[in-house]
């Protein structure tokens, strides 16, 4: 593998630059997507913490 | 932990620490952070070369991260982007070419680099002046979205420029006025954004720098977008200009991807913290806390210089490094205590 992305970063230039520009692209949407995954899930949790907490009180 | 690209040994942690810094203040104020990346880089070691490729890579990761999540909190206005990219593009070909073209005359160098510290210290303190005039005449609640430059952006809104109408094949005439709703303009002339684009890119390709920290002031105080809104759109734009530099870096093979990528991972966490600021602090403070980032940013260009000017003075391209880190982590320290204490004011607010 190491050889491969040696082999391409010298013979094929373009393909290189499209390359790690895609792999910066791609992790940078993956990274986007687990995060907005984590805040959701934070936010449902906070929000079922808060309504047991109000059921608490009335009951 | 050893990068086989740059050739360079770097803890991890630091790589880390500067994503944070780099993710989060470019979260809050809409900035590719290309200055205090490659200034980090530049003092963990790494090859000035590979600093600034890396670093264009990295702005390009995060301008993507952050761009999405101020998409998600309706900070982006794609369309006033899109028509500002389409005069950026061609403004940095443009001026790749005049500094080649000053290079080879001998003129560029020192001179530019002279401007561009002159130009940063009067963009940063011209923000922070109109800060304290609207301060004054808000007093310490905040200024909101009120600026000084108010009547300029009437002007700049109401331009007429000709031809008012073009004709395109198949389809007919059409106007060259738009709405641009998501910034709260109602109409105006497309060659106003372009013009915009054009002369930011062409700012920002002279200097070397990505534009960003130029194009948010000017969206703000020339054409009157709101601060939030103009962080958001400036990202989307950031994402087209790292693209093309750091395309240009990987060419010639002068990127660290695994080093890229590593910071890229840890922007995402500041990221987060750093645009959802922008939903709780006042736009008057973005708009200061910026000025005070654009000026630290002139006295560390400025030492910069110093130190290649002044035979003996080579120390001082350190402590411009540590000038530019210590204040950008200075920023995201009080960004926390902000977030904190409006947090501290919602639940105080909601239990009453």
């Amino acid at each position: 593998m190491n050889e491969f992305l040696t082999s391409l970063s010298a013979g094929q230039p373009v393909v290189w630059a499209l390359f790690v520009l895609g792999v910066m692209a791609v992790v940078a949407l993956l990274l986007s997507a687990f995060w907005d995954g984590v805040f959701r899930l934070a936010g449902r949790f906070q929000r079922g913490r808060r309504h047991a907490e109000g059921d608490d009180v009335f009951s | 932990m050893y990068f086989p690209n740059a050739d360079v040994v770097i803890h991890p942690a630091l790589l880390v620490f500067l994503g944070v810094i780099v993710g989060m203040l470019g979260g809050f104020f809409g900035v590719g952070g290309g200055f205090l990346i490659t200034g980090g880089l530049l003092v963990f070691g790494v090859p000035p070369v590979y600093a600034v490729g890396t670093g264009l890579t990295l702005v390009m990761g995060t301008s993507i991260i952050n761009t999405l999540k101020h998409r998600n909190l309706g900070n982006v206005d794609f369309k006033l982007g899109a028509l500002m990219v389409t005069g950026t593009i061609p403004a940095i070909f443009l001026a790749e070419w005049v500094n080649a073209t000053l290079e080879a005359a001998g003129i560029a160098g020192p001179v530019i680099r002279y401007v561009y510290v002159a130009f940063l210290a009067s963009l940063g303190t011209f923000i922070l002046y109109d800060f304290w005039r609207t301060w004054l005449q808000q007093g310490s609640s905040g200024g909101g979205e009120e600026i000084t430059t108010a009547g300029l952006t009437e002007r700049v809104r109401s331009l007429r420029i000709p031809p008012h109408r073009i004709g395109i094949p198949g389809v007919g005439g059409a106007s060259t006025y738009v709405c641009l709703p998501v910034s709260g303009i109602e109409r105006i002339s497309v060659f106003v954004p372009i013009g915009i684009g054009f002369s930011i890119g062409f700012i920002a390709g002279l200097l070397g720098a990505g534009g960003g920290f130029i194009l948010m002031p000017v969206l703000i105080f020339v054409l009157g977008v709101p601060t939030t809104i103009a962080i958001g759109t400036d990202l989307f734009q950031i994402i087209i200009t790292g693209s093309v530099g750091s395309f240009a870096y990987a060419l010639s093979d002068r990127v660290d991807p695994m080093m890229a990528a590593l910071m890229l991972a840890a922007a995402s966490i500041g990221s987060q913290l750093g645009a959802s600021a922008t939903q709780r602090v006042d736009p008057s403070r973005i708009r200061f806390l910026y000025g005070l980032l654009i000026v630290s940013g002139a006295v560390a260009v400025a030492l910069e210089e110093v130190s290649q000017a002044v035979p003996g003075a080579e120390a001082l391209s350190t402590v411009a490094s540590v000038v530019l880190l210590g204040s950008g982590g200075g920023m995201c320290v009080v960004l926390l205590v902000m977030m904190a204490r409006s947090r501290e004011r919602r639940s105080g607010g909601g239990g009453h």
